[in-house]
């Protein structure tokens, strides 16, 4: 399983790779190269939030249209929904960001996890088998010291353990709370506390990743809470906790109920 | 539970057989997203029903493998590059799907073909 999604991931591991080599190359460290790379991915999809700001502010033109479909729909949720949607893209103003770039994290992600503990690990001590920290270097007849540790961080490319990963996911949770707060959209009080669990639930899993993946996620959620304060000037936030984007921002609606399937 | 694709679908009386093993098994994943993480994200989705919406009653309505394929062919559909709308899953197995409305798809309103075509 792991060598079939590695295989299939393996040009971008290579990307991944190249641009770490790439930035190394510029004089940043393993652990900033770490960081630009996080930084150069979000920079790409700038131009994805500025369409959305570019369809928050078509929005505001098309307020009155929108109320009306919002009391003429005022009983059926749903119903406003699908009209909204329908709204949206035939005024092609659609203010919501689509699902592609969501999805697109996932391999991201799963690239970044294996060139950490493959590619990188040889471009930093030559070994790719083994974290760098338990490479002995030839140089000095020591472990390690090849480079591969980060700020507090004794090891990149292997898992943190003890202080470090106590550390590590405290600063995580904090910025994902952080993130969920800024993005937030919605009133609702279990999604708020939902949104506060989710970052929980993560730790297990964050227990076993290199610690250059969790300085990656750390990075993106910084970049996104940096982001979002942009936004919010450019887009001021009474603007965007209007009703009718509260409405779109809600969770998945209960299904279309079919009430008419065949004609 | 409000949230379940598969009760409503049973609540309505007009629903298939209850969805297959495979097709569980392929939703159950989505089912979970929807419930524990979703609700967590600011939305996203441009359409409705939001993909994940889609992709559920997609396969419990056409089954694992027929379904996944709807449900693929509406993501890759649901980029920063297209306008969204309201995109139901259609009564018979087709990827010839974009906007409808909804007017139209709560029997309001007479088919109006070239308007069902568009994207």
């Amino acid at each position: 399983m792991e060598i079939l999604s590695a295989n299939i991931l393996q040009p971008l591991i290579d990307i991944a790779n190249s641009v770490l080599e790439f930035f190394h190359g510029l004089g940043l460290s393993w652990g900033m190269s770490i960081i630009a790379l996080t930084f150069a991915t979000r920079a790409l999809l700038i131009p994805l939030t500025y369409k959305q700001i570019k369809g928050m502010r078509a929005l505001q033109a098309f307020q009155p249209q929108i109320k009306e479909l919002q009391e003429k729909f005022k009983n059926d949720r749903q119903r406003l929904s699908q009209e909204m949607m329908k709204f949206y893209q035939e005024n092609k103003i659609n203010p919501l960001a689509s699902c592609i770039p969501l999805i697109a994290q996932m391999p991201v992600f799963i690239t970044l996890f294996y060139t950490l503990r493959g590619p990188l690990r040889e471009d930093i001590c030559g070994e790719a088998a083994k974290p760098c920290s338990e490479v002995i270097n030839p140089a000095t007849g020591a472990l390690g010291g090849f480079g591969e540790t980060f700020l507090f961080i004794p090891d990149l490319t292997g898992k943190a353990t003890g202080i470090v990963l106590f550390s590590l996911i405290a600063i995580y949770v904090v910025t994902q709370l952080f993130s969920g707060i800024v993005m937030a959209t919605t009133a609702d009080r279990n999604q708020k506390i939902l949104m506060m669990v989710l970052p929980f639930i993560f730790i297990p899993f964050i227990i076993g990743f290199p610690a250059g993946l969790i300085l990656y996620w750390i990075t993106t959620n910084v970049w996104t809470i940096g982001q979002q304060a942009v936004v919010n000037k450019v887009i001021p936030p009474p603007e965007m906790a209007s009703p009718e984007v509260a409405a779109a921002a809600k969770p998945p609606p209960p299904p279309p109920r079919k009430k008419k399937r065949r004609r | 539970m409000k949230r379940s694709i598969a009760t409503v679908t049973v609540i309505d009386g007009e629903a298939e057989a209850t969805p297959s093993l495979p097709a569980r098994i392929v939703s159950g994943p989505v089912l979970l997203y929807r419930r524990w993480v979703s609700p967590a994200l600011p939305r996203r989705c441009k359409y409705e029903p939001t993909c994940s919406a889609y992709a559920v009653e997609a396969v419990n309505r056409f089954g694992a493998a027929r379904g996944t394929l709807l449900a693929v062919w509406r993501l890759l559909r649901c980029n920063p590059f297209s306008h969204g709308g309201f995109d139901p899953v259609r009564d018979e197995f087709t990827f010839r799907v974009g906007p409808m409305d909804p007017a139209e798809y709560h029997g309001e309103k007479a088919p109006n073909r070239p308007d069902t075509d568009q994207n």
